[in-house]
């Protein structure tokens, strides 16, 4: 019986493409739970919000920029008998990575303009 | 023209043969029916009736609201009839409708046979169609819920909501879980692994990528409604505090969990439609989509930023500026992919060479386009805090949910309705009543719809039986109500079309429209003659001679090897075929299952338990035998497809279609317990005194501990007895035994969790920390009640010699589920028995 | 900006939209910097919308330059990323800005207010009250341009207060403490009403605000803080029906707090949250029809008594100035 064909790394393409929609999904999950809990808990924890959340989105970028430079190895072909996908899944990894940087950023501008807790009301 | 793949002319009475195999039951035997098309027609037909019915009772509330202080209907039945209206529209008509068109349309667009599980997609109508319409039926013996679509605790709670009415809201809403977790497993395997060789991810039609989002959003947000349900339910019948303030519950844990899944779900809604909007628009050009990358983006980017939006729905809770703030930048940001696939499709019209024709599915794709433009615009607005602490709850919000709702789903919809016609009719659709039907829905839905962004800011609240004419707003409702009658007046017509024209079966033009892909391929029960080679994204333009091609047999599997029904599986992203699934035929199992699923659950929504114990044997019964039956082993030996490839007909493993299947399951399971770790942490942010006494408590570390090693141990034995199979053809003793020890100790392990709680004094109905810590343990507890039944099964399955060291499918499926259940034990026993010690606080 | 507010106010009289109830006839600061918003808002989406509609009618009309630009997949780039990125930028930092200029500018000790929702009306209580804190119901009396803080809470079920003239709504959650800060600018009565769906007369839950100058309103709190005249005709029916179960009239044996406080129920504007206009026949037609004027209302049914005793109680009530 012949060995059917294995589809090549599926789960790193798939990670790989999605990774900017990944990161932004951990920055807000990350920046919005550390703010709920801080002002839960009250004084002495609210001072480290903002700076947790400046660091957490300069590790996304960085993230982000790691993944742009390395997302042509990380898709390359490697089954000449199979059609070449690479190109459209650089192009996806690409746009995503451009609207997910726009996400964090936005999430990040409300830390810069508003006060850590307080119903402003 | 390339060589044909199969060799011509084809043997005589091959094509009798598959009209044989996919015969469709006929007469009283219909229900038994699997085949996609006929399954998904009944789908679909259902969602309708339930539309239709669902806007009855919006003319009947808006025939009240038309002039103030009227008494055409009782409080009561008003708060019945629109949380009816909503729940119904949301959960019976939207998600149904789309899942519907996924199991219609998708296995045409990608030239299967069928999608590859096809009595779990019966299965799920008809639980849907029975649970659906018993629930719909509520209304009229004033047993309807009336808490709202949106069932707020504690105005939903036993204190307020005393009857039956909120449980069969639950009812109502258990079984669109299931039909709906049941649809995305089919879609995303479906999707995934049954393209016709050669279509990699890239050539995969818009509507395919759609459904795959949406299937996968699926995955993730029902699992949070199912949590939330399960506490309301559990908190109503049981008295467990998930949401009693007084007792450590938080009612904002429910909005939680349930806008969680909720806003989520107006996108579950609506991308499949937009992709039904990117398949209309190429074809009305004759031109290839422009930015086929981006709008694959775009609803990758919408399925994910569309989960940071769901405190949306509560900017007006008193929760701080800053986490308001947070989700109102995710909103701005999901509105960039609307933005990306206006411009395509707007792109797509500039390209063409010829002039537009405005027949009447691209008339809906116009009038979708500019309803759905407003209710995206006026989505940035109330995505504005300040603005949204105005709007909130008004009538501006009813506008702007239905210029989203009906905008980007209903006349997606009917475009499709007069667009998709042809595959599965005899005729296509009037044009000239499809004109009259347009018109009427699009200036009828703006009359209705549009004046209510001013009544709603002038003063106008939601969910509100009558209003005093001082507000002022009469004159604009009386307008909506006109309205109102126009829809449904546009919507009789085309009900008018459809028993006028509309005749299910084979015949008249194959490809009116002069699309591009494949569901315009000749079709016949069996779906296409011959599965081609896709090289493109429009074969059908690329290779005018495709069509005949594929009739006449020339590409892959022709015939039908095993004898069977069977359709080719390949692989996920580059679609080289793998190997041949054998798929079920009709059957009653699956019909038996659902209408005793449903009766089920319906006898325990009235309390009626015993009898609802017996139909739940009898439906686990029905799906044992189903299931016995499917398992149908490598006898056939690997099969010529054409083309000089051989594929097996049995695999096992990370490549095999159901191994898939655990692993969508996996993602459903882990998002509910993840669901579970949120609400969790979050009852402790919000109470953590009553944590502070939990930790009293807390069990010797001896019983997690045992209880740990024990659930270890079953998977550890589960995975040793695999090897205790015997070979093909054989049977033996060591096996089933293995297979029921695992489960035993896995059994063991649940059962000292939950007594080395109760033991130490622990009780659920003290607080919510102990309904929490007690729900973790349930949460584990059905999962391993499962495995129990799936061991004894894989048990009687050795015994019978149907299951071995190559035909194992089933104890694959049994050992999948058993690891990942230790996987979230192990985790739930860290949380339980060790985030007390860590969370601070004086003892 | 004198002819923006005019430009403003001729549109929304346009429309129609000088109601009491109405967010278009802003008279509190939030209201009005929301107010300011709206339009800005509304503006902006007119045009994008006209630009996308514009954009389409090119893209299906004749032929040409305009439509081959059209068609070029840089133009999805450039009007569905950077376009919506840029204005949506704007409007974000705009709305924070918004956020962030709230009642934080206030400054000066505010007057305390506590509004309490509840099936399906609402209990006021005047905090700061000299003599202690005053209780009132479905009736709100704030003074003109001085910082109020409502402190919002529910006995029940999800409630919301929403005073659109004032400000956006707040909703009211068993087991928490919101609060809402208000400057009026303008005396006035405006309405408010219930905006979170809370079962039954969801719908029959409104009320009154009225602002007043703050003179009046100190002369009208010393008023309200005082008990009701003893011994008025109908008072003995009054507490013989056993009224004063549910009900507190200060300075009477009716001390209930299940029901609506009464002491000056009639010096009002309504009845039943915000439902009938106060008159003495008001008063009896809600004796006498109150299940039907608001069904589901928890108050028992008086058909037990008779004509004479609601009669007497009625003219009990009006008395309670």
């Amino acid at each position: 019986m012949s060995e059917p064909a294995r589809d090549t790394r599926f789960l790193r393409r798939t990670l790989t493409s999605l990774s900017g929609i990944l990161i932004w999904a951990a920055h807000f999950g990350l920046v919005y739970g550390v703010q709920h809990v801080a002002c839960r808990e009250g004084a002495g924890w609210t001072g480290f919000v903002k700076p947790v959340i400046y660091l957490a989105t300069v590790l996304a970028a960085a993230l982000m920029g790691l993944v742009a430079a390395k997302a042509r190895s990380w898709l390359a072909p490697d089954d000449p008998g199979a059609p070449d996908v690479s190109i459209f899944l650089r192009a996806v990894t690409h746009i995503l990575l451009v609207l997910s940087l726009f996400g964090v950023l936005a999430t990040t501008a409300s830390a810069v303009l508003l006060p850590t807790c307080g119903a402003l009301r | 023209m390339s060589e044909p793949l199969s060799p011509v002319p084809r043997p005589e009475g091959e094509e009798d043969e598959l009209l044989r195999i996919w015969a469709t039951p006929k007469g009283w035997r219909l229900p038994t029916a699997v085949n996609n098309t006929v399954i998904g027609l009944l789908y679909l037909g259902a969602a309708f009736v339930f539309f239709v019915a669902a806007g009855i009772l919006a003319l009947i509330m808006r025939t009240q609201l038309a002039l103030p202080e009227q008494e055409l209907v009782s409080q009561d039945l008003y708060n019945q009839m629109f949380t009816v209206h909503g729940t119904t529209m949301m959960f019976l008509f939207a998600v149904p409708a789309m899942e519907a068109l996924g199991v219609l349309l998708l296995p045409q667009m990608l030239a299967a046979r069928d999608l590859p599980f096809p009595r779990l997609s019966a299965f799920a109508v008809w639980a849907y169609v029975v649970g659906g319409t018993v629930f719909f039926l509520t209304i009229f013996i004033d047993l309807a819920p009336a808490g709202g679509w949106f069932m707020y605790p504690p105005l939903t709670l036993m204190e307020y909501q005393p009857g039956d009415n909120a449980d069969f809201w639950l009812l109502g809403i258990g079984f669109i879980e299931i039909s709906a977790i049941a649809g995305a497993i089919e879609i995303i395997v479906g999707v995934l692994r049954t393209r016709p060789p050669g279509m990699s991810l890239d050539k995969l039609p818009i509507f395919g990528w759609a459904m795959l989002i949406f299937a996968g959003m699926i995955m993730v947000a029902f699992p949070a409604v199912i949590l939330a349900t399960m506490l309301l339910e559990i908190e109503r019948a049981f008295g467990w505090p998930f949401f009693t303030a007084e007792l450590g519950g938080d009612p904002l844990l429910w909005q939680h969990l349930f806008w969680f899944f909720g806003h989520p779900e107006v996108y579950i809604i609506f991308l499949p439609a937009a992709g039904l909007v990117s398949m209309i628009v190429p074809t009305a050009a004759r031109k290839p989509l422009v930015g086929f990358n981006l709008i694959v983006v775009a609803l990758i980017a919408t399925g994910f930023f569309s989960f940071g939006l769901w405190v949306h729905h509560m900017f007006t809770t008193g929760i701080p500026g800053l986490s308001l703030a947070f989700f109102s930048a995710a909103s701005m940001a999901v509105a960039i992919p609307s933005g990306i696939q206006f411009f395509s499709w707007i792109a797509t019209f500039a390209a063409s060479e010829r002039k537009i024709e405005f027949n009447t599915p691209t008339l809906f794709v116009l009038g979708m386009l500019f309803i759905f433009l407003i209710g995206g615009l006026t989505g940035v607005m109330v995505a504005m805090v300040p603005f949204n602490w105005q709007a909130h709850d008004t009538y501006f919000i009813v506008a702007h949910m239905h210029y989203v709702m009906i905008g980007g789903m209903v006349f997606p919809l009917f475009a499709t309705f007069y667009y998709w016609v042809p595959i599965v009719g005899k005729r296509r659709l009037s044009e000239r009543l499809g004109r009259w039907s347009f018109w009427l829905i699009f200036i009828g839905f703006n009359v209705a719809f549009f004046p209510m962004h001013i009544s709603g800011l002038m003063g106008m609240p939601r969910r509100v039986w009558t209003y005093p004419a001082e507000l002022g707003v009469g004159p604009f409702n009386l307008v909506s109500t006109i309205g109102a009658y126009m829809i449904a007046a546009g919507v009789l017509v085309f009900i008018i079309d459809l028993v006028r024209n509309f005749r299910v079966g084979e015949g008249g033009q194959d490809n009116p429209f002069g699309a591009g892909t494949l569901e315009f391929l000749p079709q016949d029960v069996y779906s296409t003659r011959s599965i081609p080679h896709v090289s493109s994204r429009y074969p059908l333009w690329d290779d005018p001679d495709l069509p005949r091609s594929v009739a006449a047999g020339e590409q892959y599997l022709p015939d039908a090897p095993t004898g069977g029904r069977e359709t080719i599986v390949t692989s996920a992203i580059h679609a080289k075929p793998q190997y041949i699934v054998q798929m079920p035929g009709p059957g009653w199992t699956h019909v038996i299952a659902a209408v005793f699923t449903a009766a089920c659950f319906l006898l325990l929504t009235v309390k009626i338990v015993v009898p609802a114990m017996l139909c739940a044997l009898v439906a686990v019964g029905a799906v044992l035998t189903w299931v016995w039956s499917i398992d149908k082993g490598p006898d056939a030996g690997p099969v010529s497809i054409g083309g000089g490839i051989t594929l097996p007909v049995y695999v096992t493993g990370p490549i095999s279609h159901g191994w898939w299947a655990m692993m969508v399951l996996w993602v459903v399971a882990g998002s509910l317990f993840i669901a579970f770790v949120f609400s969790y942490l979050y009852l402790w942010t919000v109470s953590p005194e009553v944590w502070l006494a939990g930790r009293e408590f807390l069990p010797q570390l001896g019983w997690p501990l045992g209880a740990g090693v024990l659930m270890l141990g079953a998977a550890a034995v589960m995975r040793l007895s695999r090897r205790a199979l015997p070979s093909p053809g054989e049977r033996n003793l060591l096996a089933p035994l293995a297979v029921l020890a695992a489960a035993s100790l896995a059994g063991a392990g649940i059962t000292a969790e939950i007594y080395g709680h109760w033991t130490s004094g622990l009780r659920p109905t003290a607080s919510s920390y102990g309904a929490m810590v007690y729900l973790g343990a349930i949460l584990t507890a059905q999962l391993v009640l499962a495995i129990a039944i799936m061991s004894g099964f894989c048990a009687a399955r050795v015994l019978a010699g149907k299951l071995d060291r190559v035909r194992w499918a089933s104890l694959e499926n049994t050992s999948l589920l058993l690891y990942y259940t230790t996987a979230q034990f192990l985790i739930a026993l860290i949380l339980i028995h060790g985030f007390p010690h860590v969370m601070g606080g004086a003892p | 900006m004198k002819r923006g507010a005019c430009f403003l106010a001729c549109l929304a009289l346009l429309a129609g939209c000088a109601g009491e109830q109405s967010a278009f006839s802003a008279t509190g600061e939030e209201a009005i910097s929301t107010l300011r918003l709206t339009w800005i808002l509304t503006i902006g989406s007119v045009l994008v919308f006209l630009l996308v509609i514009g954009a389409l009618i090119a893209a299906l009309g004749r032929p040409g330059a305009l439509r081959q630009r059209l068609a070029d997949p840089r133009m999805v780039t450039l009007g569905g990323i950077v376009f919506p990125m840029v204005v949506l930028a704007i409007l974000l930092i705009y709305s924070f800005a918004l956020l962030r200029a709230g009642p934080a500018s206030a400054g000066a000790a505010p007057l305390n207010i506590a509004v309490e929702g509840k099936q399906w009306w609402w209990r006021v209580t005047y905090s700061d009250t000299p003599g202690g804190p005053v209780e009132s119901a479905n009736e709100l009396r704030i003074p003109v341009g001085e910082t109020v803080r409502l402190e919002l809470t529910s006995a029940d079920v999800i409630h919301s207060f929403w005073v659109p003239a004032y400000a956006g709504k707040v909703d009211m959650i068993p087991g928490r403490t919101n609060a809402l800060t208000l400057k009026v600018t303008a005396p006035g009565i405006v309405r408010g009403q219930c905006t979170e769906y809370c079962g039954g007369a969801h719908a029959l839950m409104a009320f009154r605000v009225i602002a007043m100058p703050p003179e009046e309103f100190a002369a009208w709190l010393e008023r309200e803080a005082a008990p009701a005249e003893q011994s008025l005709p109908g008072e003995a029916e009054f507490l013989r029906a056993g009224c004063g179960a549910c009900h507190t009239v200060r300075g009477t044996p009716a001390e209930g707090t299940a029901g609506p406080e009464l002491t000056h129920v009639a010096s009002r504007q309504t009845i039943g949250a915000g439902i009938l206009q106060t008159t003495p026949e008001n008063f009896r037609t809600w004796l006498d029809r109150h299940r039907e004027i608001k069904p589901g209302n928890l108050m028992p049914e008086y058909e037990f008594l008779s004509a004479a005793e609601r009669e007497a109680i009625a003219t009990y009530l009006e008395a309670l100035e």
